[in-house]
């Protein structure tokens, strides 16, 4: 049934068996001259006389596809069914508590920022961090959120309101949808426009949260400024859904229009 | 058929000195005897028709499965990337995260099923490893993710950066650690490093099912037919369903392993260096720490997805060298048994720590059938 075979030539780099006559090895190419010393018999062990069948197994092979193929429809409908609803019933939820219009209140300690180029003026509270500046504008990292005032020669209001919102880097703001107009928008004294949108950033390691942003365009003069605020999105609590709406408020109440 | 046996001739291993069958791999210690390899790395201990340095998802996770049953997974994941595709080419993104990121997972409670590493103890076994390591995935990404997102808004690089490439890999590889640890704890027969090993992958999926799914759920709840580039999401899903996974388990099953091989192998000689506990908890901590780094300095999104990409293979690769070390030192315990089926090979050999004709690591089969066997 079964014999001892012969030694065989063996590839001594990767073990291969090489054909006789062949110059390198078929799998690694090695030379055949490559060859390893058989030290001791080889010995050729006789196959199972039954083939395996799919009885040895738990699962058909069909089934493991077919299983895995079921559990992920499953989780497909089950939990994107879920997030689907989420959506369905309302991501912007109106405020609930704490809504009414708030007292805007002078801050304790503040800094200020003046653009040397359109000779306006924010003031914005000194615990916030300035993360750039120029002549045009000023970006601050807030406790929460961020902000951005920034001014401009000529323009559109409406133009600027959509420039500002398309500028905004698609790998990081995602579906970014209009909650609502903001009604009576002031930069300082002057009448604009504002809108607040809801979006998701994308932060690192693909890592999502829903933030609201209030965008508010006002001109005057030839200078048009763009006041861009960011905040985690919390529409329970707060109106527009950004805990810092206050704060955003002051920035626009005590801004200063250069000439 | 045992009758008609005449058995193989004996002689004495070169590399361990014990009195062996003869066959093309030593039985005891697994060396390639045509070769005179100690080491072998031509026949990965598991499937020695692969290389050690051969990227395959399969035989690295689902190491007891035969090489002919490894077809029936390949397939499987095959059609679990289809139905992901098809749904993610309908612009059902939510449907299509859902579905990766239980992709992996599932197929490994399948694979568990299959070849019962858990023995008598599915609950306990699946309750430690893959359910505790999705509770902890959730509750790591819901402190971290948000607070981390956060940081990342108000310009505070310097904590985000603390978060992202020191925080959240440490915290997160010893969350994906801890189930397997308590069940070395309180489970001693659980002996063999390929337990080890099973359990950590199991933990790790756990773990980034829920994770992934948390950090993306923002990002997840929209309309049914939601807008957005198909690339990035087709990006963003392989990123999470897969890479992340492979990633986690390659690290976690690594610790596991060597962990298990502490139990497994007295010895405090001899071992290979590169696989040592040391060594695999440097490269886990490590690779983590330079993927975090890496998500926080890298804007673009397919550069990013090039660095996973290449780190996932590179940890798959490690992972089998894991493998493979801790199936070359179970070949401590010397013993000639009986002639029994291989499950790789499908010879008739005696049964040993090593197929004497294929040098498939017994240790490696499933434990659903019987390793010793009782003959053909």
């Amino acid at each position: 049934m079964m014999a001892s075979e012969p030694a065989g030539r063996y590839c001594g780099r990767c073990g291969a068996v090489i054909p006789p006559g062949a110059s390198f090895c078929g799998r690694c190419g090695a030379p055949a001259a490559l060859q390893a010393a058989v030290a001791q018999p080889t010995y050729r062990y006789p196959s199972a006389p039954q083939p395996p069948t799919t009885g040895r197994f738990r699962l058909a092979p069909a089934l493991v596809a077919g299983i895995l193929v079921v559990i992920l429809i499953a989780a497909a409908v089950v939990v994107g069914g879920i997030a689907v609803a989420q959506f369905a019933a309302g991501s912007h939820p109106t405020c609930t508590s704490n809504c009414s219009p708030k007292f805007v209140t002078p801050l304790a300690e503040e800094a200020s920022y003046r653009s040397t180029s359109f000779k306006f003026q924010v003031n914005y509270p000194a615990a916030w961090n300035v993360r750039s500046q120029d002549a045009n504008g000023i970006e601050l990292g807030t406790k929460l959120g961020y902000v951005s005032i920034v001014g401009s020669t000529g323009g559109n209001v409406d133009q600027v309101m959509q420039a500002t919102v398309a500028g905004l880097p698609s790998s990081k703001f995602q579906n970014v949808t209009v909650v609502g107009s903001l009604k009576g928008a002031k930069i300082g004294n002057q009448d604009g426009s504002g809108e607040i949108y809801s979006a998701d950033f994308v932060g690192a390691s693909q890592t999502a949260i829903k933030v609201r942003f209030a965008v508010i365009v006002a001109s005057r003069h030839g200078v048009t400024v763009a006041l861009f605020a960011l905040n985690p999105a919390d529409a329970k609590t707060y109106p527009n859904g950004m805990a810092e709406g206050q704060a955003f408020d002051y920035l626009c109440t005590e801004f200063v229009w250069g000439g | 058929m045992s009758e008609e046996f005449e058995g193989p001739p004996l002689f004495t291993c070169p590399h361990c000195e014990s009195i062996v069958p003869a066959g093309d791999f030593c039985g005891h210690c697994g060396a390639h005897l045509v070769t005179e390899d100690r080491r072998r790395t031509h026949a990965f201990a598991a499937m020695p028709t692969e290389h050690v340095a051969h990227v395959s998802i399969v035989t690295t996770l689902f190491p007891h499965l035969p090489h002919r049953r490894g077809a029936a997974f390949r397939i499987a994941l095959i059609a679990a990337s289809a139905v992901v595709l098809l749904l993610a080419a309908f612009h059902l993104f939510a449907p299509a995260t859902a579905a990766a990121v239980f992709a992996l997972p599932a197929l490994y409670l399948i694979y568990l099923y299959e070849v019962e590493i858990y023995e008598s103890e599915p609950w306990l076994v699946i309750g430690a490893t893959m359910v505790a390591g999705a509770i902890l995935g959730f509750v790591s990404a819901f402190l971290f993710g948000g607070s981390l997102a956060t940081r990342l808004i108000t310009g505070d690089r310097g904590t985000a950066f603390g978060l992202e490439a020191i925080v959240i890999p440490v915290v997160g590889q010893l969350l994906m650690l801890a189930g397997p640890l308590f069940l070395y704890g309180v489970r001693p027969q659980f002996r063999e490093p390929l337990d080890g090993l099973s359990f950590g992958a199991a933990s790790a999926l756990g773990f980034s099912l829920a994770s992934s799914l948390t950090r993306l759920w923002p990002l997840m709840t929209q309309p049914l037919f939601a807008s957005g580039s198909t690339i990035e999401w087709a990006v963003r899903l392989t990123q999470a369903g897969l890479l992340v996974m492979l990633i986690n388990a390659s690290t976690t099953a690594s610790v596991a392993a060597s962990i298990w091989m502490r139990r497994f192998d007295r010895r405090t000689t001899g071992r290979p260096w590169q696989t040592s506990l040391p060594a695999s908890l440097a490269v886990a901590f490590g690779a983590h720490a330079l993927l975090g780094v890496n998500a926080f300095f890298e804007q673009d999104l397919a550069l990013d997805f090039a660095v996973v990409l290449l780190a996932a293979f590179a940890l798959l690769l490690y992972l089998r060298l894991v493998i493979h070390d801790s199936l070359l030192v179970e070949g401590a315990e010397h013993e000639i048994g009986l002639e029994s089926m291989c499950p790789e090979c499908h010879r008739i050999v005696p049964t040993m720590a090593f197929c004497p004709a294929c040098g498939a690591a017994r240790a490696a089969s499933p434990k659903a059938r019987p390793r010793a066997g009782s003959g053909a």
